[in-house]
């Protein structure tokens, strides 16, 4: 019989786990200080030395094969798309736009147009969604403005913000309707856009 | 009377993708080549990878423009190099069959992982012996970083770790190459 079933808890207990090795617990350190990133000065030197040796260029044959599989695809990146903080070395050029594919700025663009439909179609007197203005201009020496609805709704792209967090970024665009009278006392009414930007967290794939 | 003909014009768009190549393929190719550990497999992989970009490109579903297609490409060709070999248990047959075959070996000696500018042959196969001896998950965070010029967040999001390991694993596969290379300067395999 083996003396290892003989073993008592305190004896167990006398048993103490190795010692972690130096490296292992310099990483762990850095991980737990926050600078797990952060390389020494021989690890910096030899970094560079690597950098200055550069992966061999494709065989020839290999690249015009792989230009082929691309050649009828444009090289593109949406003009919308607005890069911030995220410089890249090689061209830029506009992407498809993917707005048909997504079903909830579908779903948002139906809510906005039955959003404005509504708000031409219900009598807007005495509506609590009416503002006055404070700065009548010297044509319009008084306005009212009535919130009519989303007249537009678009994707504006993707932004990088801190953090490498994406943000989409969809561009509401409101007609108001502004009531006015002119010096003779009489209602001149005018569609006003005004445009507002939300910023949603969006999840790269 | 001689008749010279002109050369054909090339698109906006093919010339773009030339020099995206150019600039981007090598490091593709070469974090390929370091999943597959084989030429041909590597080539197969990337050409994959990029037919499977040019598809969501198309389509639309690849957002965050251009800025998007590295990382996307990097996790696409790590992926591809997984279901190669786990599809008809290549590696397994490719390992046993590397170790004996001389032939393979010049194939591959023919074909460096480097490139011949800013080092001397002997460095670049050294190197190229101690990434391949390095376990993977260590050598595949160097080739990301250095040369692909990956960020940790990246490389973590391609490799499906956090963040943190990827920065322990490029620290101790530096380590660890470090030594193997001077290693190989003390034995004398390395002038440098």
């Amino acid at each position: 019989m083996s003396e290892i079933s003989n073993i008592t808890t305190e004896q167990l207990r006398d048993l103490n786990p190795c010692a972690l090795d130096a490296d292992f617990l310099d990483r762990l350190t850095a991980c737990a200080e926050g600078c797990i990133e952060d390389l020494s000065p021989e690890q910096l030197v030899f970094e560079a030395e690597l950098l200055s040796i550069r992966p061999q260029a494709l065989p020839s044959k290999f690249e015009a094969k792989l230009l082929h599989s691309l050649a009828d695809t444009p090289f593109a990146l949406d003009d919308k798309i607005l890069l911030f903080n995220r410089p890249s070395s090689a061209k830029q050029a506009p992407a498809k736009p993917s707005i048909s594919q997504r079903f909830p700025l579908r779903a948002v663009a139906a809510v906005a147009i039955f959003g404005a439909l509504a708000a031409f179609l219900i009598p807007q007197e005495g509506s609590q969604n009416q503002k006055i203005t404070s700065q009548p201009t010297p044509n319009i020496p008084s306005a009212n403005i009535a919130a009519a609805g989303i007249s537009q709704t678009s994707d504006a792209g993707v932004i990088w913000r801190g953090g490498n967090q994406p943000h989409r970024v969809m561009r509401r665009t409101y007609m108001d309707e502004v009531i006015s009278t002119n010096a003779n006392g009489e209602a001149i009414r005018q569609a006003k856009p005004h445009v507002e930007y939300t910023i949603i967290p969006e999840k790269i794939d | 009377m001689k008749v010279t003909e002109a050369p054909a014009p090339v698109s906006p768009a093919a010339s773009a993708w030339r020099e995206w190549l150019a600039e981007y393929a090598p490091r593709l190719f070469l974090f390929a080549r370091n999943q597959t550990r084989n030429y041909e497999d590597a080539q197969d992989v990337l050409q994959d990878a990029i037919v499977k970009l040019v598809e969501k490109i198309r389509t639309g579903e690849l957002i965050g423009g251009q800025d998007a297609w590295q990382p996307y490409l990097y996790t696409t060709i790590r992926r591809l190099s997984i279901d190669l070999y786990r599809k008809d248990d290549r590696r397994r047959r490719r390992e046993d069959h590397v170790s004996a075959d001389e032939e393979t070996k010049q194939f591959e000696a023919f074909h460096p992982w480097f490139d011949q500018d800013g080092s001397d042959d002997e460095t670049r196969s050294q190197l190229e012996s101690a990434l391949q001896a390095l376990p993977e998950k260590f050598s595949e965070v160097i080739v990301m970083k250095v040369w692909g010029e990956r960020t940790f967040a990246e490389i973590g999001e391609a490799l499906n770790i956090s963040q943190n390991t990827a920065a322990s694993r490029y620290r101790y596969g530096l380590d660890a190459l470090k030594k193997e290379l001077n290693n190989a300067r003390r034995r004398g395999d390395l002038i440098i």
